[in-house]
């Protein structure tokens, strides 16, 4: 029987009507059209499909969305401000982080769930924050550069 | 433009790519984003059994799943076929299936859960058949079966075809000079056997394909395909209808590795839109991708060579026996053309080389990055390093002195030009520091590769706009390589104009001009001309048309920033936008053209693992990899860097971890706990040494990057880890038990 | 995947809803189960979540020195717990080896236990700590040792409508070594084995020793022929040897994907030995 939730994505509050074993991934894409969370291995293995709960890493096709009502969540589409996109974005851009883009928004988020707790990580700080998310294009080094670029923008506004 | 002329302005600078923004911020669509009215979601039902009659299919129970809005079976497809050239691959299995995976049928319905609850309630009866999973056992007289009449499925190759073997599918062979003289004239004959397990390319968005049959009949199709046009004819042809009746809508392809090209679920989605008169969206789940994918092909390996005590290799034989799998049709001539891997880099006087395809009854094999390179390059390279320390030489020794110089004929009677290689192996060499001393249990292995890249035919339509800006319409897919980037610094190049004022809008198969897809090194090299040559043409345009308004001759033309002024009197001068307006029809230019296959170049990589063993564990670490490659003019940098990391990377997965692991037919490993890809902490240092040079045959003295480190770590590692503890292994993946094993053998 | 969701907000109502429906399971922070469910190999009509009863996430300290670890703790508020770090550093080690940074962020100490997957680690560092496993059901509460909590794949002692509340740590003893080491493929896999090992030493000599492996047998276990062997024993080459003999002998491991049983046997000795030899030197890393 469907249950109405209400989710707080991207800093909005939503009201929808869905079923106690709807994952959060099927949610904010078929539901919310956001599509930036990707449909990827979906058991948690290569995080395609991850998004920020309480500015944590979280894979969103193993969490119930009935479970997160309440909880502060963000996807990639929640980043810019307006045209603006977020510095850790840009960077990626800048330094070629991506090629496919399949897993991009997840690396994004992954590195900002660490910047905003630690704005001045090491290499191998990088690495094991986004452990759960697998690239298969970039062999990774390009993703590491752009987040260590992205690590200055976050230290300067954290001053 | 010659090499001479190296003032590049754009061509050479990092620029970033334009569809950045999609890309950091969610937007960019791939297919399983596409969202239709009413659309429903497929879900195919597989036959569990690796080969079986079908009895009987009694859908009855699944149509009364509430949301189930179509179900269809064989029934439905009877005597459709589906492949890249060899239609030897049943649309919906109707009589036998032939592998765990195979399509037996599919329903539509209105949620995802619907569709999987009625898949379920199919039933479907089953006589089992005898079964052949090994390629070597199924060439044998008397093992199972698969096709009874090979030769009679439409597109079958005729002068391949391999029926002279049981399960025979194809054979693709070289020769040269006389093998056997060469044999028994050599001071030493050796000769080993190599597995290649089966491997997934591991792209992580998996198969999506949605299908729309407008009221007028149109089909409109948007699917994660590399090469629209190629899989609009697969499909139509599959479903009867005319090319023309169908548009492949253009969407991102979220990494594809080779295993993007064919439109396998589009008959299936076609039939089920049909039949609801409803959009179908089929996505595959990533275990679906993992049992029924289309990876690269298990393979055997033996090679024999005759050396003399010298060091130079004086015969060679190679036989490759791939498991096709239950089809062919994932492949075009149902083969994978190994022979230039095997036959560039060495010279060898007499030789013969011989690939075959085999039936199995296991999940059909298909593209991978450099389709067969890690296979053969593995055995070879791991050969050419047993056959070194049999003659108690230095294995880069041994390599120099048989590694083809500018002119030479390789093993299967290609004469090369531009041909660098001993240079670019140095190079490695020294980088890696070759003859350094190291400490105990650390080893270095080197691997080398050459090979060549395919041409054909693709197009571009090149319009100059009001504004000064210039849009490419181009049919190939940017499936992550940076292609689009790479035509927009081409064209900014060529049009004296800053990068922001060229835009690459991909075209669809009704708004382009035909394209035979990205695969095999191309893209770069006919892309890329077709861009400059219309740049040529257009520029003409402009040019004879501003010598008029300035009335001079087009050769006292000058032109750039949006202006062209008079060569000798710059003050002179008429605007874009002056020129423009009277070029009406010859502002915008197409070029369709077909290139030739450079079969007289070929490039090359070579590479040094280092590796640490735990002698106790067997265990390896990676230290690091070296990569040198032979380069022309470097279009991109950063692109140029991003595809030699992540083809490293991918090649290093295969060397150590990955392996699809099939007993009885049945995939064992089918998610990706199991099917092990490289993850960020496993990554080794990367280095890499570029030598440029002449010989590019792409524009500008460009030579292709994208699918040459992934084919050397195998083979590099497996001769560290030999090097190392002395621990040789003839099958990948090189993982800790085996090695363990192998050192357990050797009784230390 | 279809179930029905049920959120209790005590421990009683959990357990009575577990006695209701023979076909519910409990869901803490289902980083496993979901995963099971969605691979279709078990179909739980009722999922009844432990999320919204109060106070199963903290981590105490305990009346004799030691700790509590909530159930529903993730392996991430393990890793943050000073208290942890302090009372119990060899489970710190063990977690801070658990797969992926969402799997540490959403994954319970509890889902693990409870899962009880071959090559979890946890399991061996707690049993070599001495834990307990607390646990609620309808005929009221009992405290089960963890050496008798696993029992075999996949299984725990729990009856279907137990709960497990939490887990009692005592305190590691005062000077004691302990270290806990993992030989895995990737970084983030199972464990092909994970030992612990917490020795209590008196200059060379092992006044107490405790041993437990994960990832060779159907369940992770105290290695007890072993700990026998080096108790009172100078902690030499050939002592252990013995005791790595011995603890490879309690192994009894099958293939998985990961690696094959043959193999893991071997490396549960290697990796006893290494244990081992690192706790005697004290290099507790
Ligand atoms: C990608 C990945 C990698 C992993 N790698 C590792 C690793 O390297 N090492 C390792 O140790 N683990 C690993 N794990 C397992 C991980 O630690 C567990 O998934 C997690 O701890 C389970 O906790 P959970 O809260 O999500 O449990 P759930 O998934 O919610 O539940 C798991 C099971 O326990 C039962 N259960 C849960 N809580 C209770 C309770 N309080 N009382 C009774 N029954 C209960 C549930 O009914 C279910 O059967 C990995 C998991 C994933 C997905």
């Amino acid at each position: 029987m469907k249950r109405i939730v209400r989710l707080c994505v991207n800093e909005e509050e939503v009201e929808l009507a869905i079923e106690p074993s709807t994952l959060l991934l099927d949610v904010l894409r078929e539901q919310m059209g956001l599509t930036g969370a990707r449909r990827g291995c979906e058991s948690s293995y290569c995080g395609a499909c991850t998004v920020l709960l309480d500015e944590r890493t979280a894979h969103s096709c193993t969490l119930l969305a009935a479970l997160v009502a309440g909880r502060k969540i963000t996807t990639v589409e929640g980043l810019a401000r307006g045209a603006a996109l977020d510095p850790l974005q840009q960077a990626f851009i800048e330094r070629n982080g991506f090629q496919c883009g399949y897993c991009t928004p997840g690396m994004i988020l992954a590195a900002r769930a660490l910047l905003l707790q630690n704005p001045d990580p090491s290499e191998a700080e990088v690495r094991r924050a986004l452990d759960g998310n697998l690239c298969r294009c970039t062999g990774y080094q390009k993703i590491v550069e752009s987040i260590m670029e992205g690590a200055k923008h976050y230290r300067r506004e954290k001053k | 433009m010659n090499r001479k002329e190296k003032s590049f302005k754009v061509v050479g600078a990092p620029v970033p790519r334009a569809d950045g923004d999609g890309k950091v911020s969610g937007g960019t669509r791939y297919a399983a984003d596409v969202e239709l009215p009413g659309a429903l979601w497929g879900k195919i039902l597989r036959s569990p059994y690796p080969h079986a009659r079908i009895v009987r299919v009694d859908a009855s129970r699944a149509v009364r799943v509430p949301g189930v809005r179509a179900v269809v079976t064989g029934e439905d497809a009877k005597s459709c076929y589906i492949g890249k050239q060899i239609r030897d691959m049943p649309v919906l299995c109707w009589d036998v299936a032939r592998f765990i995976g195979d399509r037996v049928a599919a329903v539509a319905a209105d949620t995802r859960e619907a569709a999987e609850e009625a898949v379920d309630s199919i039933d479907v009866e089953y006589e089992q058949l005898p079964a052949v999973f090994d390629p070597l056992e199924a060439m044998k007289p008397g093992a199972p079966l698969l096709h009874a009449n090979v030769a009679a499925y439409g597109g079958a190759p005729k002068d391949t075809l391999a029926t002279d073997f049981q399960n025979g599918l194809t054979r693709l062979a070289w020769k040269k000079g006389d093998v056997e003289s060469g044999f028994r004239a050599a001071d030493l004959v050796i000769e080993h056997t190599f597995r290649i397990p089966a491997r997934h390319q591991g792209y992580l968005e998996p198969h999506a394909s949605v299908v729309a049959i407008e009221d007028g009949g149109r089909i409109q199709v948007w699917m994660s395909a590399k090469n629209p046009f190629g899989v609009r004819s697969q499909f139509a042809y599959a479903i009867g209808v005319p090319e023309e009746s169908i548009r492949i809508n253009a969407v991102n392809v979220g990494g594809e590795f080779g295993g993007k090209g064919d439109g396998i679920d589009l008959p299936i989605a076609y039939l089920l839109a049909r039949k609801a008169g409803r959009p179908v969206k089929i996505v595959m789940t990533y275990a679906e991708e993992l049992t029924a994918g289309n990876p690269a092909h298990p393979t055997i390996v033996t090679v024999k060579s005759g050396v003399m005590r010298d060091g130079r290799i004086v015969a060679r034989r190679l036989r490759a026996v791939h498991a096709s799998g239950a089809y062919g049709a994932l492949k075009s001539k149902a083969s994978l053309a190994t022979g230039h891997y095997v036959g560039v880099p060495y010279r060898v006087e007499n030789s013969e080389f011989e690939f075959l395809q085999i039936y199995t009854n296991t999940v059909p094999g298909g593209y991978y990055r450099s389709p067969g390179a890690i296979a053969t390059v593995f055995a070879l390279e791991s050969h050419t390093d047993l056959i070194a320390r049999e003659l108690a030489m230095d294995a880069a020794e041994f390599r120099l002195k048989n590694l083809i110089g500018d002119g030479e004929e390789d093993a299967v009677g290609h004469r090369l030009t531009d041909v660098r290689f001993r240079e670019v192996f140095k190079a490695a060499l020294d980088a890696a520091g070759w003859k350094k001393p190291k400490p105990a249990r650390v080893g270095r292995g080197v691997a080398l590769t050459a090979r060549h890249i395919s041409g054909g035919d693709t197009g571009v339509v090149l319009t100059a706009e009001r504004d000064g800006k210039f849009v490419v319409l181009s049919p190939t897919i940017d499936q992550g390589s940076g292609t689009h980037t790479i035509l927009r610094q081409l064209v900014a190049e060529r049009m004296r104009v800053s990068v922001d004022q060229v835009t690459v809008v991909v075209g669809d198969t009704d708004t382009t001009t035909k394209d035979s897809g990205v695969r095999a090194s191309r893209v770069t090299y006919v892309a890329g001309h077709a861009v400059v040559q219309a740049c040529d043409t257009l520029r003409k345009n402009f040019l004879n048309q501003a010598a008029r308004l300035l009335e001079c001759a087009p050769g006292d033309v000058e032109y750039g920033d949006g202006k062209f002024w008079l060569a000798q009197e710059p003050a002179q001068q008429v605007s874009h936008n002056r020129v423009l307006a009277q070029l009406d029809g010859r502002r915008s230019v197409t070029v369709y053209e077909d290139y030739p296959y450079p079969d007289g170049v070929s490039y090359f990589c070579a590479q040094v693992a280092e590796v640490e063993v735990d002698p106790e564990t067997g265990a390896v670490r990676v230290r690091r990899i070296v990569s040198a490659h032979d380069v022309g003019t470097i279009i991109n940098p950063i692109g140029h860097q991003g595809q030699i990391d992540g083809s490293t990377v991918m090649g290093f997965g295969q060397g150590v971890m990955e392996e699809l692991v099939i007993e009885n037919g049945r995939v064992l490993n089918s998610n990706l706990g199991e099917y092990k890809l490289p993850s960020i902490k496993d990554i080794p240092n990367l280095d890499t040494v570029l030598l440029e040079s002449a010989g590019g045959v792409g524009p500008l003295n460009a030579k292709p990057i994208g699918e040459f480190a992934n084919n050397c770590p195998p083979a590099a590692i497996a001769n560290a880890v030999a090097d190392a503890v002395g621990a040789r292994l003839f099958s990948l993946p090189v993982t800790a038990e085996k090695i363990y094993a192998a050192l357990a053998k050797q009784g230390r | 995947m279809k179930f029905d969701l049920l959120e209790p907000a005590t421990i009683g109502e959990a357990t009575a809803l577990l006695s209701a429906r023979a076909d519910a399971r409990i869901l803490a922070g289902g980083q496993s189960l979901l995963l099971m469910i969605r691979s279709g190999l078990v179909r739980p009509a009722t999922l009844v979540s432990l999320n919204a009863v109060g106070g199963l996430a903290e981590i105490t300290a305990g009346p004799t020195d030691g700790l509590s670890i909530g159930a529903l703790a993730t392996h991430a508020n393990i890793l943050a717990s000073p208290l942890v770090r302090e009372r119990a550093p060899l489970l710190a080690m063990a977690v801070e080896r658990i797969g992926s940074t969402p799997v540490r962020n959403f994954g319970t100490l509890g889902g693990n236990l409870c899962h009880n997957e071959m090559g979890g680690d946890p399991p061996p560092a707690l049993l070599a700590l001495g834990a307990e496993a607390e646990c609620a059901g309808p005929r009221g509460r009992r405290r089960i040792p963890l050496a008798d909590f696993f029992t075999d794949y996949f299984s725990t002692a729990l009856a279907a409508d137990e709960i497990l509340t939490g887990i009692a740590i005592p305190r590691q003893p005062a000077g004691s070594r302990a270290l806990y080491l993992k030989h895995a493929m990737r970084p983030g896999d199972l464990a092909i084995v994970g030992v612990a090992a917490l020795l209590e030493m008196d200059g060379g000599v092992c006044r107490r020793a405790r041993l437990a492996l994960g990832g060779v047998g159907p369940v992770a276990f105290r290695a007890y022929e072993a700990e026998k062997l080096l108790g009172g024993a100078r902690l030499d080459e050939g002592a252990i040897d013995a005791a790595a003999e011995a603890a490879a002998a309690m192994c009894d491991p099958i293939d998985d994907a990961h690696a094959p049983a043959e193999y893991r046997k071997k490396m549960a000795r290697v990796f006893v030995r290494r244990a081992l030899r690192r706790a005697a030197a004290g290099e507790e890393r």
